[in-house]
């Protein structure tokens, strides 16, 4: 009899902390149905004949010798870049986006259409040029800055970013007063949580990306949940946003 | 209410007990202003993150954001639409830097607080769940007329302080710094300094205080109450509070020779 209440308390508990992912609208993890697909959406198809899903950026072959990217096979843009600048900046800034940025940048810049690949444009009408609402740059002074080196150094000059080597994803904030931790309750993709920021966030140089807050394949933290694909995403439990910015910022 | 009494108390829980209390009179002021500073924009007076008419719930983004942020970068990735109002400026026959019109960041600021441009007011558009623009309060408006406020998007370098010759030099005068020539030359600040907050004690006035060398509003504020006095100021003061004599205005006492 005792053993049933429990039973019948216990499954009911589970129920309804079940029942919010149950509710939840179905979320698409992965390249497939992203706004990375470009396999089977009549706008891409003119171009992409084959289907692909990865070839758009990747080959297993013959890929660009500069490895922007892994695999890297779609054309890689020259820009020319104008750079991200302020007086508050203490990160040494390069000239000209670099490492993956670039590849993010070789459709985003909106130079080189997204059927730009190292062999050619593919298909017979021309290069594809992604959405202006897609479009970043080439003038990145109105971007916040990429391709820096973030370390323990910077923290310690800023002043205001968290230590990338020390502070993990899913840990309250430092220094503030209302400290939650800028994390949304759950993951929709794999998990941050007890990462660094250099671990999570950054390139294997320890520089910030494009990468650094967008997971271009949709599986990372909260990217499957983003319209824009970004790796934290969502509210925290007070339900503020902007979690992205307030992991490594402390402000 | 059952009170304590001391006489039943052994010699060494009476200790106890001073040493306990002693303790909690000296952590009580630390305490008291733990408790009454903010630290961080959550929980400030610019936080809009919970409001009713914030889409996104964005701690960051009524001021910034990564993309597409303003070409002029008045604030780093300025995001908010800005004033375009004519301002008033100040003018006084000692002021040796000559009125200057609002610029840079500080035009940043005035883009609520000069009550022109709504709060919810994007570069993008009105972002807003009800279609309601919400405008900064009465209280909190600084207005369009200057000429009654202290200057600000002037330069203030050593020539300036050389020129005045009631200022300091704000690349060799460090926060913490006893004053020059004044017989009264304790330093202006506090004798307490909010606990975890951003430490500006040993940076010159450029460094601490000035953008691009010029007087802004955030020379004297600082927008994410961290820096200085700022987390327990109403006003976001980055030296609030008074110096080990017991005087006051010691934001103003920093840079002026008084």
């Amino acid at each position: 009899m005792k053993t049933t209440r429990i039973l019948v308390l216990g499954l009911t508990a589970a129920a309804a902390l079940a029942l919010p992912s149950l509710t939840r609208a179905a979320i698409s993890i992965g390249v497939e149905n992203s706004p990375h697909d470009f396999s089977t959406n009549s706008t891409y198809t003119t171009w992409n004949t084959r289907h692909g899903v990865c070839s758009p950026c990747h080959a297993a072959h013959n890929t660009d010798p500069a490895q922007v990217a892994p695999l890297w096979t779609h054309a890689t843009t020259t820009g020319p870049f104008t750079m991200y600048s302020s007086p508050t900046l203490k990160a040494t800034m390069p000239g000209t986006p670099e490492g993956v940025a670039l590849a993010c940048l070789s459709c985003h810049d909106g130079t080189l259409g997204i059927n730009a690949s190292i062999s050619g444009v593919t298909g017979t009408n021309g290069p594809q040029y992604i959405a202006a609402s897609a479009k970043i740059g080439p003038d990145l002074h109105v971007v916040h800055p990429l391709s820096f080196v973030y370390d323990a150094a910077l923290a310690t000059t800023d002043g205001g970013l968290e230590n990338p080597t020390t502070y993990k994803i899913g840990d309250t904030k430092t220094l503030l007063t209302v400290n939650t931790a800028p994390v949304p309750s759950s993951w929709d993709g794999t998990s941050l949580t007890g990462k660094t920021i250099d671990a999570a966030l950054l390139d294997s140089n320890h520089k910030v990306q494009c990468t650094s807050c967008h997971d271009p394949h949709k599986i990372i933290g909260s990217a499957p949940s983003s319209g824009i694909l970004v790796k934290i995403s969502g509210n925290d439990v007070n339900g503020r946003g902007s979690l992205i910015c307030r992991t490594c910022h402390i402000k | 209410m059952r009170g304590y009494s001391e006489e039943g108390l052994g010699p060494m829980k009476k200790s106890l007990g001073f040493a306990l209390m002693t303790g909690l009179f000296l952590a009580l002021p630390m305490f008291l202003q733990a408790a009454s500073g903010k630290k961080g924009v959550a929980g400030s007076v610019h936080d809009f993150s919970l409001e009713y008419w914030s889409v996104e719930q964005g701690l960051c983004s009524p001021c910034h954001q990564a993309h597409k942020s303003a070409n002029t970068q008045i604030v780093p990735l300025w995001a908010h639409a800005t004033t375009a109002a004519h301002f008033t400026t100040y003018d006084s026959p000692t002021f040796n830097a000559g009125p200057h019109a609002p610029t840079g960041v500080s035009l940043g600021c005035l883009s609520c607080h000069d009550g022109t441009v709504a709060i919810n007011q994007m570069i993008g558009g009105l972002e807003s769940t009800t279609g309601d623009a919400e405008y900064i309060s009465r209280a909190d408006q600084i207005g369009t007329d200057l000429h009654v406020m202290h200057p600000v998007s002037f330069t203030y370098d050593p020539a300036l302080a050389a020129a005045d010759g009631g200022l300091e030099d704000p690349t060799t005068y460090h926060i913490g710094d006893t004053k020059s020539i004044i017989t009264m030359n304790t330093a202006p600040v506090p004798t307490v300094w909010p606990v975890g907050g951003v430490s500006i004690v040993g940076k010159s006035i450029d460094q601490a205080m000035l953008f691009n060398h010029k007087v802004e509003c955030c020379s004297c504020h600082d927008v994410h109450q961290q820096d200085g006095s700022a987390p327990f100021s109403t006003t976001l003061l980055r030296l609030d509070g008074s110096d080990s004599g017991g005087r006051r205005d010691l934001l103003c006492r920093t840079c002026h020779i008084k």
